[in-house]
């Protein structure tokens, strides 16, 4: 067994009318998905969204309801092992067997990924010092910072050299620096071509890695585009928040350098527009020497979530 | 290590990630033997803390019985020490396949991270259940031939050709109470009661199946109860090779091998229920 063919042609996933219900509750309700080769594509949801379900049915380990799902030609329910062979999946919590050393976890999981030593023996070696754990090899998996777990558990997920990669939550719970560190590994994985489906509710996060984000609540997808289509089509103005030193210039003055609406609370003047960077090189340029603070806020996808279902992502 | 044959898409063009430089080298060997394989290497490093009581357990408890019984309690044409011998060889196999694989099985579901790791892999969850069921039979024989062989030691045991014959009565009788520890490990969230299980019903199973007495000298319902356990079956067999020197033990573990069958496939549906959701 190994990887299986495949069409290289076409989307490396893709899902129809793909559901799951547990009894009354329905997790995932009629996702349609195309995820085309070389993304990196994130799905961005509140708790209890059907995100976890739904790398669960892509991965084998849950049974549709109702509809399909195909990773590179085969399709999940008919050849689950298959699908999960191609597949690097990295699980919400750590995977690390703590009877093992790192590099006895890695060969294990080689040897269940059918591996032959002459393969796994150096790619050990090379993931291990991908994810920055190069001279841990012997280390013991208690003794692992919360970070270098789940750096190491990618490491593992990618020792049989997977066409696709698949991350629950992968910077949950790690503290900010954690998180950058995985991020920048991520990204690097980004830059070499790998096909990357990614779950998270930090919208942070699906900015900085992500090139195409659906959103999900309540099982269904509610809208789906790149970072920057969805703020703009879905995020509500763009705003220049200028504090002045004195009293601010006159409005009609203000509304010809480009802005589309205006408030002013005191020194405090908050411009809409549709062009933000240009309206602030005007500022400076006018009013330069009687600014205090100039800022431009772009709409957040904390602010999609909220416009399209009038609810917090952290909420 | 045998390859496999070459990938279906050909090498990686230069750069390429996911492009099969590791299908075209690809191991005949089935996951459930690396499972089996890697339970085995983690059980050997931990051995030495069962030893201590596989061989203390049995010689306490028959030199116990001998300082007090002597030869005075003769049972079926044999001396009582001899005759619950194949019992507590059986009763050391039972349990240690029952918690054992149970309680491996509840602690990497429950606390470990090692299970999701599992999981994650292209390995099937008949092959799952299949390695650690074996993994499970294994690590029982040891112990079973460990007491086997310190009763040779302790009390001047001495086995006659049949029980050889025990083996193959061990392996079903270990492959049956691991399969049922895979069930109930699955099935239960806390080692408790895992315990509870066992000592509430394993250990007096072994108990009315016959080790301290003649199983087949009660009568009535009581005569019916035990032969309904398959342990009875398992201590009968084992006395029939190591003591009478005999070898019919065919029903009995025809009986046992259908048992075995049936938990097997119990294991693997309540397993596939339980986490593949």
């Amino acid at each position: 067994m190994g990887p299986r063919r495949g069409s290289r042609v076409g989307p490396e996933i893709i899902t129809r009318d793909l559901t799951k219900r547990f009894g009354r509750l329905t997790a995932v309700d009629g996702l349609d998905l195309e995820i085309p080769r070389g993304q990196v594509f994130g799905l961005l949801g509140p708790n209890g969204a059907g995100k976890t379900t739904t790398i669960r049915m892509l991965t084998g380990l849950s049974r549709p309801t109702r509809g399909t799902a195909t990773i590179r030609g085969i399709e999940v329910t008919k050849d689950p092992e298959g699908v999960r062979a191609v597949m690097g999946i990295v699980p919400q919590g750590n995977v690390l067997d703590r009877d093992l050393d790192l590099t006895d976890n890695l060969v294990y999981h080689a040897r269940l990924n059918r591996m032959v030593p002459g393969s796994y023996r150096p790619r050990i070696t090379e993931v291990l010092e991908l994810v920055g754990l190069g001279n841990r090899a012997h280390e013991w998996p208690l003794n692992l910072s919360g970070g270098m777990k789940r750096r190491f558990t990618i490491a593992k997920a990618l020792l049989h050299e997977p066409g696709i990669l698949v991350l629950d939550e992968p910077t949950t719970g790690l503290d900010p620096q954690s998180r950058r560190l995985m991020w920048d590994k991520l990204l690097e994985l980004r830059g070499r071509g790998m096909t990357v489906l990614l779950t998270t509710h930090h919208m942070e996060e699906a900015e900085e890695l992500c090139d195409d984000i659906a959103i999900i609540d309540d099982g269904r997808i509610i809208t789906r585009g790149s970072p920057e289509d969805l703020k703009s089509r879905h995020g509500g103005e763009r705003v220049v928040v200028a504090v002045f030193k004195g009293a601010p210039p006159p409005g009609p003055r203000l509304l010809e350098m480009g802005s589309t609406g205006m408030k002013v609370k005191g020194r405090r003047v908050r411009l809409t527009s549709d062009r933000p960077m240009e309206l602030a090189r005007r500022l400076i340029s006018g009013y330069g020497d009687d600014l205090t603070t100039l800022s431009v806020q772009e709409p957040s996808l904390e602010e999609v979530f909220l416009n399209l279902t009038g609810r917090r992502l952290r909420d | 290590m045998t390859g496999g044959p070459p990938g279906p898409e050909g090498p990686a063009p230069a750069g390429e990630v996911g492009g099969g430089r590791a299908r075209s080298m690809s191991s005949r060997v089935n996951p459930a033997f690396r499972l089996f394989q890697k339970e085995m290497y983690v059980h050997g490093k931990t051995i030495y803390t069962e030893i201590a009581y596989v061989i203390l357990f049995p010689i306490l408890l028959l030199w116990t019985m001998r300082l007090g019984l002597g030869d005075k309690v003769i049972i079926d044409g044999v001396e009582y020490i001899n005759f619950i011998m194949p019992g507590i060889v059986v009763m050391s196999v039972v349990t240690t396949a029952f918690f054992n694989t149970g309680f491996v099985m509840l602690f990497e579901k429950e606390y470990s991270g090692s299970f999701q790791g599992l999981v994650v892999t292209p390995i099937s969850p008949q092959e799952i259940v299949f390695g650690k069921v074996l993994a499970g039979t294994f690590k029982a024989l040891i112990n079973g031939v460990l007491i086997t062989l310190v009763l040779v030691l302790a009390i001047d045991y001495r086995p006659p050709p049949q029980a050889l014959l025990l083996f193959p009565v061990l392996f079903l009788a270990a492959f049956f109470f691991a399969a049922m520890g895979i069930i109930f490990g699955v099935v239960l969230q806390k080692g408790y009661q895992l315990g509870t299980i066992g000592n509430l019903i394993i250990v007096p199973l072994t108990f009315m199946g016959g080790m301290f007495f003649d199983a087949g000298a009660l009568e009535g319902l009581a005569q019916t109860a035990v032969q309904l356990s398959p342990v009875t079956h398992m201590i009968a067999d084992s006395r029939e090779v190591m003591i009478h020197g005999g070898v019919d033990i065919l029903p009995g573990m025809v009986i046992t091998l259908v048992l075995c069958l049936i938990t097997y496939t119990g294991a693997v549906v309540v397993f596939k229920r339980a986490v593949y959701r």
